[in-house]
């Protein structure tokens, strides 16, 4: 049995479906083989019965009349039959009668005559007896002995043919079945081959087609879907590995590394320790000239504040002027027209018209009634009321008009003399009212130059804030945009102002979309001396941060390039209280 | 010494004679018993048609016509039977009235006698002797000795006409058939 577990499946499979047929045919063949031997027997015996009881039957006179020659005679007509190798015939008192020899080299006794037992079958030879009956009574016997020989012979002869039959059918069935197994087989041993493929090689790709959907197809489909989990958990596996190498070779680097730089510090650290020794030696001395020097650079920064500050009020001055001149212009302008209008007038013709009625005054009813001139005076005097209504319309417009710039002169000025008083006082102030005041100042130029301005103003605290300066800045920020505004040639100029509240700082933003402002100037745009502007000084963002900065805020722009607009913004604490 | 083996031989010599008429005495009282035996098996081979019989319960008759050695031996065939009929065996001493007769054993003596009366002879009964020429003049069979047998020769024609017919077993028995 353990040897029978080393075979193949094909050669078990194999092993047992011969052995099965084997036994089937092999049973199949000893039946058929017993069953023809027994009706062979059988059939001899019936007969060997036949002939028997003819030789009885004739027998019968040649016993009754104790007539040998003729009971021998009798006998030897059993010569036709070959089988038959004996014959005799017993009297009653079983004494031998007569016997038919057909080999002498066999010698055989005539057997006593046993009724019970008619047919003697042996290996060789098969013996039956028949009664010699005369009137119903048992006269004597018949014995016929027959040899099996020919029958033994020819069974021997079927067995052989049987067994032809018999090797011939396996090996068909053996061929047979060797190539139904081989169909069954085949998917197992190449599964089984590409299972040893796959381990000798290691060879994970490998793949077996499903031919069938049975058990083996389950297999296969099991075989590969086990080779798809291995391939990747191999893959998953050298990923791992690589990184664990790559981490342990990057950790040797560091490692390496980390030597050469605790190293290197070392060196660094006794090179800092002597420097350090030596900066001390410099330190003390320097801190001596430094103290100097910041004296001197206060002394310096007190006089750049007081040349910004004058070039501020310079600002305010030139903008109230600018302003000033602006609205004078206006006025000089409405003059002109009302002086033309006057020049104009109309009302001469009423002089002319007098005149003309002074040369008639005698009959005033009848050169208007009939005189061709006189018949137009009430026409004419019509017209001219129109006329007339109209000038006074126009002129009393262009006067309001007048009134008006006078009175914007008026308040300007009054504006500026209330802040020119009040330079480094902190008032508590509307930061929209600052900005209002600071608009104000620009509206003319504004509006002459096409440019929108529109106000965004948040509920802001009131807060302490030094008027003037905050004036100051909020007037250069405009001035600023206004002026990116006009040199961009927009069509559409807006100047946004937005005043805001953000947590405890308010913040007051001016954007314009005019020229905008290149990105690598943005960085120097509030250093000293800095100047964008032909026309401009060059301090007036950098004096508008540091004022700023005084006022606890800060200030800051951005833009989105040139031609792309800027927003500046300042920024101021509500609740601190500033001190300059 | 010659004289014991002389006396011997002599001795032999008449004990030889001596037993020599016993052998023959014997030899003819089994001589009759042996035909006897035969008449009974001639019945038993011939078929007997129904009319030979008057009744169920008729018999089978023996004739026996004439003095013969029968004697005793006759009367071994009283409890045998024929046909399941039971034997009878008649001596009878004249030839009429023989109809009941089956089997007619005739004498030598009386052959001469039967070979007058033959014409006359019932139908169905078979006639039998040991007479020499029997079978020839007349009679159906004859007993013969052959090579110290006893044998039998059968007149096939007699008895047809006498309306006997044999079984064939009987025929391939004979002798002779005529």
């Amino acid at each position: 049995m353990d040897i029978f577990k080393t075979f193949s499946i094909k050669s078990k499979l194999l092993i047992v479906y011969i052995t099965i047929t084997a036994v089937v045919l092999a049973s199949a063949f000893a039946i058929i083989m017993r069953i023809e031997a027994t009706s062979s027997k059988a059939s001899i015996v019936a007969s060997l019965n036949i002939v028997g009881e003819i030789v009885a039957d004739r027998g019968a006179a040649s016993l009754a009349f104790s007539d040998v020659e003729s009971a021998n005679s009798n006998l030897r007509t059993l010569r036709s039959h070959d089988s038959i190798m004996y014959a005799c015939i017993r009297t009653r008192d079983n004494e031998a009668f007569a016997e038919y020899i057909a080999d002498v080299e066999n010698i055989f006794s005539c057997d006593d005559y046993d009724e019970n037992n008619s047919v003697k079958l042996s290996d060789r030879y098969v013996d039956i007896y028949k009664p010699i009956l005369l009137e119903g009574q048992s006269i004597g016997a018949v014995q016929i002995k027959a040899s099996l020989d020919e029958l033994n012979k020819r069974a021997i002869k079927s067995a052989k043919i049987s067994l032809a039959i018999f090797v011939s059918l396996m090996v068909i069935a053996a061929v047979v079945s060797g190539r139904v197994m081989n169909k069954i087989t085949e998917p197992i041993t190449r599964l089984r081959d590409i299972a040893k493929t796959v381990t000798e090689n290691k060879d994970y790709s490998l793949r077996m087609r499903k031919t069938s959907t049975d058990e083996v197809g389950v297999l296969v489909e099991s075989f590969n879907n086990m080779l798809d989990q291995i391939l990747e958990r191999d893959k998953a596996l050298i990923e791992e590995k690589e990184k664990a190498e790559l981490s342990a070779l990057s950790a040797k680097k560091h490692a390496k590394e980390t030597e050469k730089i605790n190293i290197d510090l070392e060196n660094e650290i006794r090179e800092r320790v002597r420097i350090e020794e030596e900066l001390q030696d410099l330190n003390e001395t320097l801190e001596e000239k430094v103290q100097e020097r910041t004296v001197e650079l206060k002394e310096l920064n007190e006089k750049i504040g007081d040349v910004a500050r004058s070039a501020g009020m310079a600002e305010v001055a030139s903008g109230v002027l600018h302003n000033v001149g602006n609205v004078l212009n206006s006025v000089n302008v409405s003059t002109s027209v009302i002086r033309e209008q006057v020049r104009k007038t109309k009302a001469e013709n009423l002089t002319r018209l007098v005149g003309m009625m002074d040369n008639h005054k005698d009959d005033i009813a009848g050169f208007i009634s009939k005189d061709e001139k006189g018949m137009q005076i009430p026409r004419f005097l019509s017209l001219l009321s129109v006329q007339l209504k109209d000038e006074r319309k126009k002129m009393f417009d262009e006067l309001d008009e007048l009134a008006n710039n006078i009175d914007h002169i008026k308040n300007v000025i009054s504006m500026q003399q209330s802040y020119a008083g009040s330079y480094g006082v902190r008032e508590k102030v509307k930061l929209s009212d600052l900005v209002e005041d600071a608009l104000k100042i620009n509206l003319q130029g504004m509006s002459r130059h096409g440019i929108e301005v529109v106000r965004e103003y948040e509920n802001v605290p009131m807060m302490y804030v030094d008027k003037h300066k905050t004036l100051q800045i909020i007037i250069n920020l405009i001035s600023n945009a206004k002026h990116a505004l006009m040199d961009s040639g927009n069509e559409i100029k807006i100047i946004n102002i937005k005043v805001s509240q953000e947590d405890s700082m308010a913040s007051i933003e001016v954007k314009d979309n005019g020229v905008g402002i290149a990105e690598e100037d943005i960085q120097h745009l509030f250093e000293y001396g800095f100047k964008k502007r032909r026309d401009g000084h060059g301090y007036g963002l950098h004096h508008s941060a540091l004022v700023a900065n005084e006022l606890g805020g800060r200030i800051s722009v951005h833009s989105d390039g040139l031609g792309k607009g800027a927003s500046f913004k300042i920024v101021v604490p509500i609740d601190e209280q500033v001190s300059v | 010494m010659l004289r014991a083996y002389f006396i011997k031989t002599i001795a032999m010599v008449f004990a030889s004679a001596m037993s020599l008429i016993t052998v023959v005495n014997a030899d003819t009282s089994r001589e009759y018993q042996l035909k006897a035996a035969y008449l009974l098996n001639f019945a038993r081979f011939i078929y007997w048609p129904g009319d030979s019989f008057d009744s169920e319960n008729d018999k089978f008759n023996i004739c026996v016509y004439g003095s013969s050695s029968f004697d005793e031996s006759l009367n071994l065939l009283l409890d045998k039977k024929v046909q399941g009929r039971s034997i009878q065996v008649d001596f009878i001493d004249r030839l009429k009235g023989i109809s009941a007769c089956h089997i007619l054993f005739v004498s030598g003596d009386e052959a001469e006698k039967f070979y007058e009366f033959k014409m006359q002879m019932p139908k169905h009964v078979l006639s039998v002797s040991d007479k020499e020429g029997f079978s020839e003049s007349g009679g159906m069979i004859e007993f013969v000795r052959i090579r110290n047998k006893i044998k039998f020769e059968i007149n096939v024609t007699q008895s047809t006409n006498a309306g006997i017919k044999y079984k064939s077993q009987l025929l391939e028995v004979a002798e002779r058939l005529r």
